[in-house]
Formats: C-alpha cells, structure tokens, sequence
C-alpha cells in the first residue's frame, strides 16, 4: 500500500523523468542537409510502391491462407470431444498438478544477454557497410565498442551464466 | 491513397495499443504490443526509414518482448494480483500525461509541423542505414561509445540479478 | 496496358501479382515435396525404401498425408488459453512464409517492353535506369525470423501441458541464442558487400566461373550462419525441442490437425528460406554460366542451389545424431558466438591491411 517509502520514491522517479525529458530537448538538435533538385532518384511514393507493395501482398497472401487453412480444418474435421480427451497428455496418466510452473531464472537470463547482444549486432550492421569508407578510424571505434563488450562477455563466462547444469 | 493508408494503420495502431492494458490475460497483452510495435514499424518505412523499421522488429518486437513474454510466464500472475496497487494508476498517469504532453511539445514546436517540401536527396541517394551510420560514427561518437559502457552495465546487472548466490 | 495507376505502369502490378503467387505456390510445393524427399533420402540412405504405396514411388504421399490431416479432429484441451493456443499456429505460420520476399530468384525479365526484376520486393526504374529493391533487404529477413519464436513460446505456454512448456521453453531459449550468432556471422558478408540489399548483394558476386561467390572469401562465416539457421529453425542435430523420444513432440504435444502441420509447414518454409538465403549471401544467388544472356537461366540456377543446400540439411540429418540440451547451449554461447565477432575482427583488420 502507500506508504510514505513508497511514496518518496514515485515522487523521485517522476523528478528524475522530468529532468531526463528536460535535457533531451534541450540537446537534441537538427543537423542540415545539402538539399538538392536531381531527377534521378525515382520519388518516394514510387519506392514505396514499388518495393514495399509486393510485401504487404504476401502478408495478406500469407495471413489468408493460413486463416482459411484453420477454418477449413476446423470445418472439415470430426468433433467428438470427451473430457478426457479434452485432457493434457501425460503419458495416459491423470495430468498431476497445474503445467503453468514457475521454471528456470535460466531462461530470464539468456532472453536478457540476447537482448544485450542483439542491440550490440544493431550497432554492427552501419558500421559493417561503412567499413570501406570509414577506414582506420572506424576500425578503432568498433574495436574499443567490441572490446568493452567482450569484457562483459568475458564477466558472464567466468560468473559461470552460460553453464547448464 | 497513402493518407488512407495511415488511417487503416493508425486504426490498428491505436485498438491495440488500448488492448494492451484492457486485457485481463498479461499473455494477451504483450502479443497486443507486439502488433502495435509492428504498426510503429509501418510507420517508419511509411517515413522513408526502413532500417529503423527493421530495428524496430528486431530490438522490440524481437528481443525485448521475448524477455516480457519470459517474465510474465516466470511469474505466472494471477488475475487478482493486479486489483491492488491502485495508487500506482495516479503516479502512472502522472507520468503518461507528462509523456503527451511532452509529445504534443516537440511535434508542435518542431519541424515536423510544417511539411516538407523538398525531398531529401541525399538520404535518398546513400541509403537511409548509410546515412545512420554516418552520423553515429562522426558527429555522435561519443554517445555511440557510452552506449557500449551501458550494454556491459547491463551485461553486469543481468547477471548480478539472476545469480545472487555466486 | 499503357495506363498508370498511381506512377506505376498497369503492367507492373501485374507483374507483381503474378511473382507474388507464382513465388508463393513454389514455396508450398516445396514445401510438400521437401517432406516426402526427406523420407525418401533418408530410405535410401539407411537401406530402406520410403513412402512406395501413393503413386509412382509414393509421389502422391504428400498430397495424401494434406488430405489426410485436413479430415483429423480438431482437439483443443479443456485447460489450454484458447486465444493463445488458435493464434500460435499462425504466428509460426506467417512469418516463414513472408521472409523470402526480399530474395531475388532471377535477372531482369523483359515483358511487352518493360523490365520486370525476378525479385518479388523490386522494381525497374525507367528514369534512374536500374532496379530499387529493399535496401534493408537482409534486416527485414532477420527482423521476420526474430518473430517466429513466439509461435512456438505461445503454443508452449498456452497449451497448459509440461511437455509443451518445457519443449516451448528450450526452444525459444535455443532460437534466440543461435538467432544471434547468425546475426553476427552474416556482419563479415556486408563488411565486403557495403550494402544490406540482397539484390546488390548477388551482383556483386557475378562471375562467369563463380570465383566472385562470398563462400571463397568468408568460408567461416558460411559455415557459421549455416550452423546457426540450422539451429534456429530446429533442424536436426539441433531438434531437440521437439525430441521425440524425451518430450513426446516438444511444444506440439497438444496440437492435431491442421493445426500440427501449420508447424511443420512453418518449419520447412524456415528451411526454404534459409537455405535461400545462404544461397543468395554466399553462393552467388542466382548467377551462373550464361545466366545474364538467358534470363531464364537465373532462377534454374537458383533452384539448383536451393535443393542442393536442403539436400544437404537432409543429409545432415541422417547422418548426426542429436545434441544434448547443455552441449547445445555450450556450442551456440561459448564457441559460435566469440567466433562469430572474432570473424568480423580478422575481416576488419585483413580488409585493412589488403586495402593498404
């Protein structure tokens, strides 16, 4: 319930929110582009159009199928349910207890150390088609971006996140 | 056609983002937020931003919410948990209307407003990614570096939560 | 056929129509086929026949086995989320099928005058003179493989079964780890390509002998990603989410019907895709002797290479026996991934030093 620990601490978060909100307005800023006029590159709505028309096609081609494929099924088929075959499989025992059990904090850490690396790959995919242009200089940034990773990486071995016992 | 287009999408949008808390089942909820993060993504490639429409997928609806469907199954919450906490709706929309009004702020003030009249040919010209990644990679190094010393904070944070024996 | 819809010629939305099915139906057909090659090479291969019984040498075996799970009962357990446990099936479902829409299968194909590209999300520009395709072509086949784990978590959890919680939950556990280091393994590709479009991707590796395909130069990260997609999609020596000697079919063990094959179908459109995939990043796509002369050449040769790498899955199959679940996660998290980012710094530091 709301007690005056509670409290404090709402009061802080939102203190802190709203300092954060302050200073990304402040510092966020708009970097000019050289706006030009050359007629080739095709417009925008043609792009879009063009290349991105056929997809949402196949989603509506796919999202169709896979619809009127359970509906058929669901149709089609015979429907002579009884309880006990309305039951989860447990080996043709009685189903003991509920399924739904708390499991491995395993699973919570590998879903987090995914998140962690995924953005890290995010980073990589810009700077892996810049790597020609940027040169020796962006070399050392994704190296020292790399290697302070990799010092983290190196810290969940040792702590021993990664075994499965 | 276009305009259209963004009301359809706008339409999903917004039913699902209201279904993500007027769902009683947390399941149902976090697979609503993934249809709104999806809509977000239409928004951007209908922005003429791809590759953050693809980060989008990848980072929120791929990554991020894996980890809440995990945690909403490790902790297998009952429906009446939620009734208590009530005083966390005041401090909630506090925050959310803070968020809007936020929102609506820089939309208005910035120039975003005023419709662009001329296309951006450079970005158009070098790729939405390339152009990113120029940016990150000159102007914004340093907030780029930072972000790797908050991944590895992260990384340690992670850790240090699921194993408190070791 | 003259007349424009918003900008675009009539003929083009034809054209992107007929790709669309044309595409869609081969994906379905290989699809079925893939099952029945599957068990006719691994007849073969362990000294037995296969399906013989269905037409000429069992052909007509996949059609059947269709037919027959369409006329299968439907079961939905009493104490399953019956929203969750409808929709998983489609949530596996949708996304195998709409990945390879980036992947180009062909050259430039000319109708009535005007150039169509055999890649479904593309087009032929008449005034830049050349084909715009997705320029984030590869992101978008990760961004849509990163969406198929909830398929199977769903249909884990909303079954209200052990087998399925723990079979739903290792396998999610399982894709994003390897989802990972195939994200990583492909970086050294774009380091050398500069471009994530797929269609820029296969033209850089045209050559009239091959020797301009990426698995020349990046043999590692060939074999890393194929490892990697093997995994991700649950592909022997990697089933163990759906082992059926341990968790009796893992996160299906409450599906029947159609429901069930939706699974399989996803999974074999996953290995479509992948093999594709490494087809298109690694093997040169559809290039090939005499294919830019005759178009029809490039998606023959795609082809080939497509069936020749689920060939190769299949092989792999008959041949390794299954990961245990710790080896498993041992392999994707302390070798494939330090390898994966090793691979890109040797690529960095070799890149600069032959450029130098």
């Amino acid at each position: 319930m709301l007690d005056k620990k509670n409290l404090i601490k709402y009061v802080f978060d939102v203190y802190v929110y709203s300092i954060l909100v302050f200073f990304i307005n402040r510092t966020s800023r708009h970097t000019e582009y050289p706006v030009e006029t050359i007629l080739a590159i095709p417009p925008w709505r043609l792009q879009m159009l063009g290349t991105y028309l056929p997809i949402l096609l196949l989603v509506i081609v796919a999202v169709l199928f896979g619809f009127v494929t359970l509906l058929l099924s669901s149709l089609i088929g015979p429907k002579k349910s009884s309880r006990i075959k309305l039951a989860p499989y447990e080996c043709g025992c009685e189903p003991v207890g509920t399924a739904r059990e708390r499991f491995s904090i395993k699973f919570y850490l590998i879903a987090m150390l995914f998140i962690l690396f995924d953005i890290e790959a995010v980073f990589l995919y810009p700077w892996a088609i810049l790597y020609k242009k940027l040169g020796v200089f962006g070399l050392v940034e994704m190296g020292v971006f790399i290697l302070i990773l990799f010092v983290g990486y190196i810290y969940v071995w040792k702590k021993g996140a990664l075994e499965w016992d | 056609m276009e305009t259209l287009f963004f009301l359809i999408v706008s339409i999903v949008a917004i039913a699902s983002a209201v279904m993500v808390i007027a769902c009683r089942n947390p399941i149902n909820s976090a697979l609503s937020l993934i249809l709104t993060f999806f809509c977000l993504a239409t928004y951007y490639v209908m922005l003429d931003a791809p590759f953050l429409a693809a980060v989008q997928v990848m980072v929120y609806a791929g990554a991020i919410m894996v980890l809440i469907v995990f945690t909403i199954m490790l902790l297998n919450i009952r429906i009446d948990a939620t009734r208590r906490h009530s005083h966390m709706i005041f401090f909630g929309s506090i925050v959310g209307f803070a968020t809007l009004f936020n929102t609506v702020y820089i939309v208005m003030k910035s120039r975003a407003a005023t419709p662009a009249t001329t296309v951006n040919v450079e970005a158009l010209k070098a790729g939405h990614t390339e152009l990113i990644g120029r940016e990150m990679f000159t102007n914004f190094l340093l907030p780029f570096e930072i972000t790797s010393i908050l991944l590895l904070v992260a990384i340690v944070g992670a850790v240090v939560i699921a194993k408190k024996k070791i | 056929m003259d007349t424009m819809i918003l900008g675009l010629p009539m003929i083009y939305y034809v054209a992107m129509i007929t790709k669309v099915l044309v595409a869609f139906i081969f994906v379905l057909l290989t699809v079925a086929y893939a099952t029945y090659a599957e068990r006719k090479i691994i007849g073969h291969m362990q000294v037995r026949l296969g399906p013989m019984r269905t037409g000429w040498h069992g052909l007509l075996q996949p059609i059947a086995d269709g037919v027959k799970l369409f006329f299968k009962e439907e079961i939905i357990p009493s104490s399953s989320s019956r929203f969750a446990f409808i929709i998983a099936p489609l949530i596996a479902l949708i996304p195998a099928f709409i990945t390879f829409a980036v992947i180009p299968f062909g050259g430039v194909m000319e109708v009535a005058g005007y150039k169509i590209p055999l890649q479904i999300a593309g087009y032929y520009d008449t005034v830049a003179g050349r084909i715009f395709d997705v320029n984030v072509g590869m992101l978008y086949i990760l961004a849509m493989s990163s969406l198929g784990v909830y398929g199977i978590v769903l249909a884990g959890w909303s079954s209200n079964s052990k087998y399925s919680l723990l079979g739903g939950l290792r396998a999610s556990a399982q894709m994003i780890s390897y989802e990972l280091s195939a994200g990583l393994a492909v970086v050294s590709v774009f380091m050398l390509s500069g471009t994530l479009s797929l269609h820029e991707i296969v033209m850089q590796q045209s050559a009239f002998n091959g020797m301009n395909w990426y698995i020349f130069k990046q043999p590692l990260a060939f074999f890393l990603f194929f490892v990697c997609s093997l995994a991700e999609i649950n592909r022997t020596p990697f089933d163990l989410p759906e082992a059926e000697s341990e968790l009796v079919s893992g996160f299906c063990t409450e599906y029947s019907s159609m429901k069930y094959a939706m699974f399989f179908m996803a999974e074999y459109a996953n290995m479509v895709t992948v093999c594709a995939l490494s087809a298109t990043l690694f093997l040169g796509g559809w290039q090939g002797p005499f294919a830019d002369t005759f178009t029809i050449l490039g998606p023959l040769y795609f082809i080939a290479k497509l069936y020749f790498l689920m060939f190769v899955c299949i092989w792999i199959r008959a041949t390794l026996p299954r990961y245990r679940y710790d080896q498993l996660m041992y392999l994707g998290w302390k070798v494939l991934l330090p390898v994966s980012l090793l691979n890109i710094v040797v690529t960095g530091l070799v890149g600069y030093f032959i450029s130098h």
